[in-house]
């Protein structure tokens, strides 16, 4: 049991080498982009932005999966919606507004950003609709 | 298959019986904003011209949604038929619930023929939703239209697209889809159809990416865009050609785009991503904390988690596809339901931002401010086949394996199960609880009203009287909400008459101009103060005939409640003006015994100019209410024009400031963001030469130095309290210095403006700004950071500040006491005045007012009364050379009412000393009070100052004061609310108290200090010091005045006229044609109508030769009615018509011969198919 922990924590601890290594530059490209958003917020003209934290984070949530061609499958993206749907109604019964609208705001990116995909990749089936 | 469509169809139609449900006992739907009519015959009838005279006196109601034709036209049919209004609303009901589930059932079976449970499902839940209940409580029937057309017209375009549907059946069907059910006209509801619309286009041509489909598509717009407009011309071209020249107006009305935005987030507050999901987010529900049952929905964990089943149930669908045709109809309705989300939720989400730009750079798109309203029914739609697709899967998986061999009746029992669960989720719909929709106690409020029998007796008399003839309806309502209430429970902001006939009726409700609404405020005051002389010349200004009194009104009520119809009552029953005509239960109607022919249209060789309000005026001697009245404060074009032309010239400008509020405002202390020294602040002076490029006339460069002083200021003001960019505050001096010099120079000009008002409030504005800007330097010029060079440089900014005081006083004329009233006269001509004062209109006309001045200024001449005719009192002549009169009005009927009244020292009198008029408050009256009780006060609209002068002995114990009714509760602690500034000084307050009873009290507190603050003041050894007996507190010449705003005329007679109508007879063809007869004359002659002013009224002569729309004969007289005047005179034939009514002539036509051409053409399809 021991030698098979130990052996797990480092594979996990290379595997989180290894990804750096083999993607210091997009981290790097990350974690830039994550500061200068921050640096700007302040700014004139950008600080009357309402929500800037969101779109700040929806870019950079959209970006690293470009970045790391993240694929999760189609199955799992709905999986995760209708798990959150269970979180949200959750917080909702305890009056967790905040929370669940935030949960809802992800929800909504998923489900645009899934359907945008499986159109996408599924254009030429979709064609075939009287068939 | 046809056993199970006649089962789903029976289902459908067993639900859309549920409205009967609702309205028990005879009871109605109406009030709030249902438009639901008391005699649907007369309002149809009336929605055939694009003038009614419902509202008030006159409205054009091209707006207002002409395109209801169908919702109306089937009331009407209803009632036609013999049907009651309970019944007839009840039928209605039942045909508006029923019909967006087989709209639904349509779509999903044609999509889905194969499917068992979906079409049933889907059309279920497309029926009955939170969204469609919200509409319900007032019965939107403009909603549930576009909401039926909705499915129909998706449907026809998709099949079209997909090839399913040829060109022309798809628009047909869509275009006649769209032209019976077209929302009633109302294009904000279209945003969802539109959206939906749009998705569908982009999606499908996406997807096949070829010529062919954007082809189509291009066809498809324009072909049912040209079907659309030729089957809704009827109302489209007025609706156009009102829009063409009130939408601006309109949205400045509405706030413009930011009142639209600021409105959308109001709305929205709470229609956030996932309430939307869960099918919630409706505004009401948030917003009013007293729904009916919104916190059910809230509070009760079952609801809450029975919420999220429609987003779980509809998104699960993605799951469950499986081949082509359902991949692609199940994405559409996913990105349709989303596209519906993100815009439902207006401004407020995450995503707002879209909505926001949208609003702010699309012209139009601010319609659709309402934005959960105009967009959500597409989720909906979405829901109702997501859900549907969802659920057909799951029933049919459990059909297969547990029901195979009873699949019929276990698809029956379960879809009744379903049905049943999902009705009962909604079960507000069940008793109709959700038109109760306050439960606010003492304020509870419904659409489920029963109308009482006399209101209807009165409709049908009154619709069988005298087109022509004008109520006034009493009691009046509050100006400050304009509710209409009755205790038999109707509530809305439109009158009870406009639902029940065709007449006018004058009424200061929500719907009447605010120029109108002013007069009439004035007519209810002139009456209940029984100065009948003012009352019945604004009575015959507005064409009264006779006076509705309405003694049911909720007049009790603490929101909105009135005075007591009572108190009309006694004057109408007591004043030989009125007799009484007839008694319906609590309505009673009065005719004025003096007039004998209706007043609508006159015609007189008089014609009145008037500077000021007509309520100034009211009862002058020389003032003949019937003629017509230019106004040159509400029509600033051709003033010259008139002037000369009038044959009397009345001046009767408003007290500047009597009530002693100062009205302009100034600038507040703010972050100004971008310093000087920033490399963005080239954008800020860059902006600013701009604007100084732009501004070509002495007001808006006045107001361009006065922004850019404040602006540099503040800067400077900014750099030294934050320490920021210390290096620029000299040069940012040097520039305020610069610009004060700037608007000096500017100011030095000798005239500012040609009105002398004018000027009056630029110098007003201009003090303000300097006193707040010395404010600034007087904190900067102590700030350690500031230097000589700062200081030398503040200290100069100041000396040109005293030269900018200097000319401002120059143009100032205010009222600065409650003895000397300040007017100003902008003089349209020079020469010879009579001058008048209305006594009635002094602060206490009962006194002798012989005492009374006026001065003039740079006029040597003290003016004193000299005669007195009525109620005028007469001052004499006056030769004025200069047009811009500054005149000064001593009122000597002031009296101080404290002399009176008695005083009252409920604590004692120890540590409270009086000499004469003086108190002096010691330490031996600490949290001591002490009152002045005032009786006999004016109520309502009086308004009183108190005036009197403190000053404090001490830094710790301040001076309250406050006013109180008698009988109101005076807690010790809120006594700290009302402490007066500290001051060593002497100092004047005076307050402005307009009292609500005729009884009440004035306090005078000697500071207040609780058991706990004493304690702590106790340990504090400066205070100790005090001895007892010490002083802290001194009150000098305590007055109360009654405000007064004295009536003062200048009258210039320039012509002789005769007193004559020249109007023999007239005759009301249709509410926008009225046919007149008059005497032939050849001198310069007045017309009058009195419906409201509207630029398209047409005047034509008997050889049909009309006057133009824009030309300067045709005015509103006293700023509402209609005037023309003709300075050749007119021949003995004229007609009036509105114009626009012509435009929904022409679209009724089209729209007939396009029905025509469709049915010609069906038959020949048919014929040839044959």
């Amino acid at each position: 049991m021991h030698t098979y922990i130990k052996k797990k924590i480092i594979d996990t601890t290379d595997r989180i080498i290894a990804f750096f290594k083999e993607n210091l530059a997009q981290i790097i490209f990350l974690v830039f982009l994550l500061q200068f958003l921050l640096a700007v917020k302040p700014l004139p003209y950008i600080n009357l932005i309402n929500n800037f934290e969101f779109y700040s984070i929806a870019l950079l949530l959209f970006l690293s999966m470009v970045i790391f061609r993240v694929i999760i499958p189609y199955k799992r993206i709905i999986q995760i919606v209708l798990v959150l749907f269970a979180v949200a109604a959750l917080f909702s019964l305890f009056e967790q507004i905040p929370v669940s609208d935030l949960i809802g705001f992800i929800i909504f990116v998923l489900l645009l950003l899934v359907v945008g995909r499986q159109m996408l990749r599924e254009k030429n089936d979709l064609k075939k609709i009287n068939e | 298959m046809k056993k199970r469509i006649l089962f789903d169809l029976i289902i459908i139609f067993i639900l859309g019986l549920i409205p009967v449900l609702w309205l028990k006992d005879g009871t109605v739907l109406l009030g709030h904003d249902a438009g639901l009519a008391l005699d649907p015959i007369v309002h149809f009838l009336d929605r055939l011209h694009v003038w009614s005279q419902r509202f008030s006196i006159g409205t054009d109601q091209s707006a207002a949604l002409l395109g209801a034709f169908f919702i109306h036209s089937f009331e009407a049919f209803l009632t036609w038929l013999g049907f009651s209004l309970h019944w007839g609303q009840i039928i209605q009901f039942i045909f508006w619930f029923t019909t967006p589930g087989l709209s639904m059932y349509f779509f999903a079976y044609k999509i889905w023929p194969e499917k068992k449970y979906l079409p049933l499902i889907a059309s279920v839940i497309y029926m009955l939703n939170f969204y469609l209940i919200q509409g319900w409580f007032i019965a939107e029937r403009t909603k549930f239209s576009i909401y039926i057309a909705l499915p129909l017209v998706l449907y026809f375009l998709i099949a079209y697209l997909t090839g399913k549907i040829g060109f022309l059946r798809s628009v047909l069907l869509t275009g006649i889809t769209l032209g019976i059910f077209n929302g009633g006209g109302s294009l904000p509801l279209y945003g969802g159809l539109i959206f939906a619309i749009l998705v569908i286009f982009v999606y499908i041509n996406f997807i096949q990416s070829n010529i062919g489909t954007l082809k189509k598509t291009v066809l498809y717009s324009i072909g049912v865009g040209a079907i659309y407009f030729l089957l809704n011309a009827y109302w489209i071209i007025s609706y156009v050609f009102y829009l063409s020249g009130f939408y601006g107006r309109d949205l400045a009305s509405a706030g413009g785009a930011e009142g639209a935005l600021s409105w959308a987030k109001y709305l929205s507050s709470q229609s956030t991503f996932i309430n939307i999901f869960r099918g919630q987010g409706i505004p009401d529900w948030y917003l009013n904390p007293y729904h009916a049952f919104a916190a059910n929905f809230f509070n009760n964990p079952l609801l809450v988690l029975a919420s999220f089943l429609f987003p779980i149930l509809a998104f699960s669908s993605l799951l469950l596809i499986k081949g082509n045709k359902d991949r692609f109809y199940i994405y559409l309705f996913v990105l349709i339901a989303l596209v519906g989300i993100l815009f439902a939720s207006g401004p407020q989400s995450q995503l707002g931002i879209i909505f926001e730009l949208m609003v702010r750079y699309i012209p139009g798109f601010a319609i659709f401010r309402s934005a959960f309203f105009k967009f959500d029914y597409i989720v909906w739609f979405s829901y109702g086949i997501l859900i549907g697709y969802t659920l057909d899967f799951l029933f049919s998986c459990l059909e297969l394996k547990y029901f195979k061999r009873y699949s019929f009746l276990f698809s029956k029992i379960l879809l009744i199960v379903f049905v049943a669960g999902y009705v009962l989720y909604h079960y507000p719909v069940l008793d109709g609880s959700f038109l109760d929709y306050s439960r606010e106690p003492g304020k509870e409020l419904t659409t489920r009203v029963k109308v009482p029998d006399y209101i209807l007796e009165f409709g049908k008399w009154i619709n069988a009287q005298d087109p022509n003839n004008r109520y006034l309806v009493m009691p009046q309502l509050r100006d400050d909400t304009s509710y209409i209430s009755y205790q038999w429970k109707y509530w809305s902001i439109a009158p009870v008459t406009s639902l029940l006939t065709r007449s006018s009726f004058v009424h200061n409700t929500a719907f009447a101009p605010q120029t109108e609404k002013l007069l009439m405020t004035k007519m209810y005051t002139a009456f209940l103060h029984k100065d009948m002389e003012s009352f019945k010349d604004l009575a015959e200004v507005f064409a009264i005939d006779g006076i509705v009194l309405q003694k049911d009104y909720d007049w009790e009520n603490k929101s909105w409640g009135t005075i007591n119809p009572q108190i009309y009552e006694k004057i109408l029953d007591s004043n030989p003006l009125f007799s009484l005509d007839k008694t319906f239960g609590q309505w009673k109607v009065y005719s004025l015994t003096d007039r004998g022919k209706s007043l609508r249209i006159n015609s007189t060789t008089r014609l009145s100019f008037l500077q000021g309000e007509l309520s100034k005026v009211a009862s002058f001697p020389y003032l003949d209410p019937k003629a017509p009245l230019f106004i040159s404060d509400l029509e600033q074009k051709n003033i010259d024009y008139y002037a000369k032309s009038a044959t009397e010239l009345f001046l009767a400008p408003e007290c500047i400031q009597c009530d002693l509020i100062y009205r302009e405002g100034t600038f507040k202390y703010y972050n100004p963001k971008i310093l000087p020294g920033s490399f963005l602040y080239p954008i800020i002076t860059l902006k600013e030469r701009q604007v100084k490029n732009k501004s070509n006339d002495f007001m808006s460069l006045f107001n361009y130095y006065i922004t850019i002083s404040d602006r540099r200021i503040i800067e400077a003001k900014w750099m030294i309290d934050s320490r920021k960019r210390i290096q620029n505050i000299l040069p940012t001096l040097e520039r305020y210095y610069q610009a004060l010099n700037e608007l000096k120079l500017h100011l030095s000009k000798d005239e500012w403006d040609s009105s002398a008002k004018q000027e009056n409030k630029a110098a007003q504005l201009l003090m303000n700004h300097i006193v707040q800007q010395v404010n600034l330097i007087d904190s900067a010029y102590k700030d350690d950071i500031v230097g000589y060079d700062h200081r030398r440089l503040l200290a100069q900014a100041y000396n040109e500040i005293l030269e900018i005081q200097k000319l401002a006083n120059n143009n100032l004329w205010a009222t600065e006491d409650t003895i000397s009233k300040k007017y100003i006269f902008d003089l349209p001509l020079t020469g010879d005045y009579d001058v008048y004062v209305k006594k009635s209109s002094l602060a206490n006309p009962e006194q002798e007012s012989s005492g009374s001045e006026i001065s003039i200024k740079d006029f040597n001449n003290i003016l004193k009364p000299i005669g007195q005719i009525d109620d005028w009192l007469s001052f004499g002549t006056v030769n004025l050379i200069n047009k811009k009169t500054l005149l000064s009005f001593k009122d000597n009927t002031l009296k101080n009412l404290l002399d009176k009244a008695s005083l009252v020292f409920p604590d004692g009198k120890e540590g409270i000393t009086q000499e004469g008029n003086k108190f002096s408050l010691s330490t031996d009256s600490l949290n001591k009070c002490f009152y002045y009780q005032l009786n006999d006060l004016e109520i309502p609209d009086s308004q009183y100052i108190v005036s009197f002068k403190y000053r404090n002995f001490s830094d710790i114990h301040s001076l309250s004061f406050f006013s109180k009714q008698e009988g109101e509760q005076l807690y010790q602690y809120s006594i700290k609310d009302s402490a007066l500034p500290m001051t060593r000084f002497s100092k004047i307050n005076t307050t402005l108290i307009t009292p609500s009873d005729s009884r009440m009290r004035v306090y005078f507190c000697n500071g207040f200090v609780s058991i706990g603050e004493a304690n702590v003041i106790k340990y504090k050894s400066g205070l100790e010091l005090l001895p007892p007996g010490q002083i802290l507190t001194e009150i000098v010449d305590i007055k109360f005045h009654k405000v007064s705003y004295p009536n003062i005329v200048f009258y210039k007679k320039q012509k002789n006229a005769q007193d004559e109508n020249f109007v023999t007879s007239f005759a009301k063809i249709d509410p926008v044609t009225y046919e007149i007869n008059l005497e032939s004359i050849n001198k310069p002659v007045s017309l009058i109508m009195r419906e409201s002013y509207g630029k398209y009224w047409q005047v034509c002569d008997e050889n049909n030769k009309c006057i133009p729309f824009d030309d300067k004969s045709h005015f509103a007289s006293a700023g509402f009615a209609n005037a023309w005047y003709f300075k050749d005179g007119v021949g003995k034939k004229l007609k009036l018509y509105y114009y626009p009514q012509k435009t929904f002539e022409v679209g009724t036509a089209i729209t007939l011969v396009t029905i025509l051409l469709i049915i010609g053409g069906i038959c020949i399809h048919i014929l040839k198919r044959k």
